[in-house]
């Protein structure tokens, strides 16, 4: 019953009844201050702290078993999840718990109402040191706000993929490590290709059902049904799994979910639906094939592709080498670097070619993207001619949000815990001399 | 390929290799008691091997610390009492070292071995009856008496790491173990086998004249390359056969410290060549006549003056060559820069701080906890003197540690450790200086010395692994910047909330006494001072804890492109970071007092034991360079403990507070 309770999106629902529980209070002082109360509460705040707490270690645990990108998804990223504890034998019992998505959204409504309201207006009636203290415990909420903040901004707003390249090799975009795409294109076409994308978010709930794309600019509808998180395309009656479609003596067989998410390969299938004359036709898609399947319409050739989701670098990366040292005598890595060139329209109609180097710890930032080193290869040849880079790629609004929330935080807290501690020694003072 | 793997494939060879029946000379058992009395080696002897320098694990050290590490792998102690020469002596690592080098044969007499458990022996065939009167279960063996059953341990060690680590059973975790302990032990006691072995060459053959019986050694042949080059070069078989042989001998030390014994640098800058050759590159070099090896005939050469006195049995003719073999490499290892903090690390080997430290807070620790007793409270002053001394060479060690490794305080786990005795420590000192009750002195004695014996045994885990606890970093790791700020930062964290969790123990325990007082009238002021530390400490540690792991992400941005990933290290960090926001919005929102402070706190020092070394356990996630493996017991044991330390609070505190009502209810009325 519970099964998918972490699949629930309920961002518009939390922060409508927020609203307008927020706008009821205002209609009577007494309703108002008991609802900023009970909002800048300190039981609210436990209270998500716990919870909080309790949901990262469960989903640290967690990933024993699932593996990372699926314990963000339930743990992490959702509104509410279900637990299941064991009680004993095969029993279990299934909790829902609220998920970290509910919890951090509580959370900063705690700390905006609580640290910021409470604590400015606790500041207007302070003095002296009082005031000091108050004055740095409101910045320091302001730091875990911004925090906050970035994680929401990363959450929504932010791509992230790779870009592999063998010396030599360059290219002018990037590839996710886990979001895949379905993409159209006229297989005639040479040099620039236009594409047609459909995005996962239109296809990953179709493990049952179909749906269907048109467009006025294709002469074929395109309708896709029956997909797989993780698939494999094997020859049909000649596997031992379940099989969810067939093609042409091929079917397309759902796997068990690896942990390691970029390990799980996407199958879908394809029926391709000619609007004028032609029969309709069927492929099956999988994350696994190199090439593209094709087909013709109206005597023009197609192709149609599963692959990971592609986003545009705003210029163009070249791999000239890669580079790899190992602390003497050891297998052990002490350096990895990539020496890339970077080109880009200079703007005025020519292209500006810039020699970088990228190594761990000192990434590349530019025009809003950011590309670190990340991995290289062939790992299992070290007698290999030519060696792969691959450089993850971020492009993240936030990017620089936590760097000014940990200052803001450092400052604030210690002088926070400096006056706190000023005080104090002034009451002990005062207390000896009483006491002589 | 990862290191784990490397580790993996590597133990597995080096197995492979060990399960073969051993060779000559260090393999074999010894003969029986020899006439001649073991040479006694001198003082300057004992420094002249110590000092050379040699690469191993990625950077340039003593012998000594190469030594060191290698004696606590095998024998699970810095220096270990033998019988030499008829007498019981205790011998160091470099004394131990000398025999093994010099005469592997007394070496192999040297009960050095530890054995954890004497039924992984009696499983490989020892017949325990005849050694039940001079060991005991849990003993150091020497090699001499495990030699008859070594081919065994080595196939039942070889069946043992066929499984995952998690399939073994205890007995085949150290059967395995032991077994690796015997490999190393071979490797050092065979280390200079290659350079004494000889190769036969009867009269009339090439190197006939060379010969003495039939049998020339490599360091003969080395004192006289050309006839040498020439038997190579003879046509047929002759020329055939005496390079077979080499090859054999070179063979036959494939496990040996022979090639492990990096002691001869290239003459060439560090960026050029930054490996140095082993023993076996070396002996190539030289018979080869490579360029490579410049130094590889006068270090060789050096090396049979050394052995040739051994042989002889004279300490100085010993010394000569080890002398002679310093001033060949030492000046090319100065030109590199490579010999700069050898020498200090000798220094830093030998004086063994952190053991002193121990001693002077276990001093600390007994005056303080006696400075309670009535009437010697000026105790106090005392544990206060041993204390300071302690943290003063603790902080002293650390900043040793740091200048030789040119890195900050904490690369490992191993260093995680020391680091957090020394703030505990010093936080101790301070509580102290504040409060003048002798608690936090006395608690932050106890709480170092826990720390530095946890020191130990993850520094025997390096010994055991990799040989050292000044390892090389992985790429991702090898920044002082971020390592001297979010590490430093985090493990300051770690050691407010574990310091705060001994103080709330202290008050928990005491609870029932000082409630029994209190029932009775009577004022206990450092207790009440005590649960005001606590939470002091805890906000303290708030602080770094909050901070580092921001800062931990803002490190994780830089390197990986994400600041937060919900990988089992970062999570452990944060768990803490909430953990201690709930103490302290629970404590400022009266939600709690100070019962339920101590018992929070106490829960906490769970919290930071699963951050500190649960999550390695887990063996995912992105720091794959701080898995670990065999701690679950113990953390398992601490959680229970907690959990223990929980229930008797809550008992404790309604006991306290009936005790207390009654005694508010007999008190006489106004």
């Amino acid at each position: 019953m519970f099964q998918d309770l972490h699949t629930l999106d309920l961002t518009w629902p939390f922060w409508g009844v927020l609203a307008l529980v927020v706008a009821w209070s205002f209609t009577r002082e007494d309703r108002r201050e008991r609802v900023l109360d009970g909002l800048a509460s300190y039981r609210l705040s436990v209270a998500t702290l716990g919870g909080l707490f309790l949901i990262s270690w469960l989903g640290t645990v967690a990933q024993v078993d699932v593996g990372l990108f699926r314990a963000q998804k339930i743990y992490f990223e959702s509104w509410f999840f279900t637990e299941r504890v064991g009680l004993f034998g095969d029993w279990r019992l299934a909790l829902p718990l609220p998920g970290g998505q509910l919890l951090m959204s509580l959370l900063a409504v705690n700390l905006l109402v609580g640290g910021l309201v409470r604590v400015g207006q606790r500041y207007a009636k302070a003095r002296g040191t009082r005031r000091g203290i108050l004055l740095s415990l409101l910045a320091t909420h302001l730091g875990v706000v911004v925090l906050l903040a970035a994680g929401i901004v990363k959450l929504h707003a932010s791509d992230n993929g790779h870009v592999t390249l063998y010396e030599g090799e360059a290219t002018s975009e990037f590839v996710s490590f886990h979001e895949w795409e379905v993409a159209i294109h006229d297989a005639s076409q040479k040099e620039q290709v236009e594409e047609w994308i459909v995005p996962e978010g239109d296809f990953l709930d179709l493990e049952r059902g179909s749906r269907r794309f048109e467009t006025p600019e294709l002469p074929f509808d395109l309708v896709l049904e029956q997909f797989a998180p993780n698939a494999r395309v094997l020859p049909q009656g000649d596997h031992p799994g379940v099989a969810v479609g067939a093609v042409d003596g091929w079917a397309l067989v759902p796997q068990e979910m690896e942990n390691q998410h970029e390990r799980n390969f996407a199958g879908i299938l394809a029926r391709i639906q000619p609007r004028q004359a032609g029969s309709t036709s069927s492929a099956i898609l999988s994350g696994w094939s190199r090439f593209p399947h094709t087909f013709e319409v109206d005597g023009r050739t197609w192709s149609i592709s599963l692959r990971r989701r592609r986003f545009d670098l705003p210029g163009e990366i070249e791999l000239v080498d890669f580079h790899r040292e190992l602390h003497p005598r050891t297998g052990m890595a002490s350096v990895f670097r990539s020496d890339v060139l970077w080109r880009e329209d200079d703007g005025a109609g020519g292209r500006t070619e810039d020699a970088i180097r990228i190594a761990m710890n000192e990434p590349l930032r530019r025009d809003g993207l950011a590309l670190f080193q990340a991995n290289w290869g062939p790992q299992d040849d070290p007698d290999a001619a030519r060696l792969y880079s691959q450089l993850e790629v971020t492009r993240n609004p936030s990017d620089h949000w936590p760097t000014a929330a940990v200052i803001v935080i450092g400052v604030a807290m210690t002088l926070a815990l400096a006056l706190k501690f000023r005080q104090w020694l002034r009451q002990q003072a005062a207390r000896a001399a009483r006491a002589s | 390929m990862t290191l784990q793997r490397v580790l993996t494939l590597g133990l597995a060879a080096l197995l492979a290799l060990a399960a073969l029946p051993c060779s000559a000379s260090a393999g074999e058992p010894a003969a029986p008691a020899r006439d001649e009395a073991p040479v006694r080696w001198s003082e300057e002897t004992a420094a002249a091997l110590e000092r050379l320098p040699l690469q191993h694990g990625g950077r340039v050290k003593p012998l000594r610390t190469w030594a060191d590490y290698k004696l606590l792998a095998i024998a699970n102690g810095r220096k270990v009492t033998v019988e030499r020469g008829g007498e019981e002596v205790k011998l160091d690592a470099v004394g131990w070292a000398l025999d093994c080098f010099f005469d592997p044969e007394l070496a192999a007499t040297y009960r050095v071995v530890q054995v954890d458990d004497w039924d992984v022996l009696r499983a490989a065939g020892v017949d325990l009856d005849a050694f039940a009167g001079t060991h005991k279960k849990r003993d150091r063996w020497s090699y001499r008496e495990l030699a008859p059953v070594r081919d065994e341990l080595m196939r039942r060690a070889q069946r043992a790491q066929a499984k995952g680590a998690d399939e073994r059973t205890r007995e085949e975790t150290q059967t395995l173990d032991l077994a690796l302990k015997v490999r190393a032990l071979e490797g050092v006691m065979g280390a200079l086998d290659p350079l004494r072995a000889g190769i036969s060459a009867p009269q009339g053959s090439p190197l006939g004249d060379l010969a003495v019986d039939g049998r020339v050694d490599l360091i003969t042949i080395l004192q006289d390359l050309e006839t040498f080059r020439a038997a190579l070069a003879e046509a047929g078989t002759e020329g055939q056969q005496v390079a077979r042989q080499v090859s054999a001998v070179m063979e036959s030390a494939e496990a040996s410290a022979f090639h492990e014994l990096a002691v001869v640098p290239p003459v060439g800058t560090v960026t050029e060549q930054p490996e140095w050759l082993d023993l076996g590159d070396t002996l190539m070099a030289a018979l080869s006549g490579a360029p490579s090896g410049e130094l590889a005939s006068p270090a060789l050469d050096a090396l049979g003056e050394a052995l040739g006195g051994a042989a002889r049995r004279e300490d100085s003719a010993v010394r000569a060559g080890l002398e002679r073999f310093a001033s060949v490499v030492e000046p090319v290892a100065a030109q590199r820069g490579e010999l700069e903090r050898v020498g200090s690390e000798v220094s830093f080997q030998k004086q063994q701080l952190f053991t002193k430290a121990l001693v002077a807070f276990l001093l600390a620790f007994l005056l303080g906890a006696l400075s309670f007793l009535p009437g010697v409270a000026w105790l106090g002053k005392g544990a206060w003197g041993a204390a300071s001394m302690g943290a003063a060479a603790l902080v002293g060690g650390i900043a040793w540690r740091c200048w030789i490794n040119g890195r900050p305080p904490i690369t490992t786990l191993y260093e995680t450790a020391p680091f957090i005795g020394a703030c505990g420590i010093l936080l101790a000192l301070g509580l102290e200086r504040l409060q003048r009750q002798r608690v936090a002195l006395t608690a932050g004695s106890a709480f170092t010395v826990a720390v530095l014996f946890l020191s130990f045994v993850l520094e025997k885990q390096d010994a055991a692994a990799s040989g050292d606890s000044m390892k090389s970093l992985v790429a991702v790791l090898d920044t002082n910047f971020w390592l001297s700020t979010h590490v430093t930062t985090v493990t300051f964290g770690y050691c407010a909330g574990l310091f705060a969790w001994l103080l709330a123990t202290v008050w928990l325990v005491a609870l029932p006494f000082v409630s029994r007082l209190q029932a009775a009238g009577r004022e206990v002021a450092w207790h009440s001072s005590l649960i005001r530390s606590v939470y002091g400490v805890v906000v303290f540690g708030l602080l770094f804890s909050l901070v580092g792991t921001i800062l931990g992400g803002i490190w994780a941005n830089y390197s990986w492109g994400r600041f937060w990933g919900w990988d089992p290290k970062e999570n452990g960090a944060l768990v803490i970071v909430l953990w201690q926001l709930v103490i302290v919005h629970a404590r400022l929102g009266g939600m709690i007092r100070d019962l339920g402070l101590a018992l929070l706190t106490v829960v906490l020092g769970s919290v930071v034991v699963f951050s500190w070394f649960g999550v390695n356990q887990l063996g995912v996630g992105l720091h794959s360079y701080g898995f670990t493996t065999g701690a679950s017991t113990a953390i398992t044991i601490c959680h229970w403990t907690n959990a223990g330390l929980v229930a008797f609070g809550l008992l404790a505190g309604r006991w306290a507070k009936a005790a207390l009502s009654r005694a508010k209810a007999l008190a006489p009325k106004p």
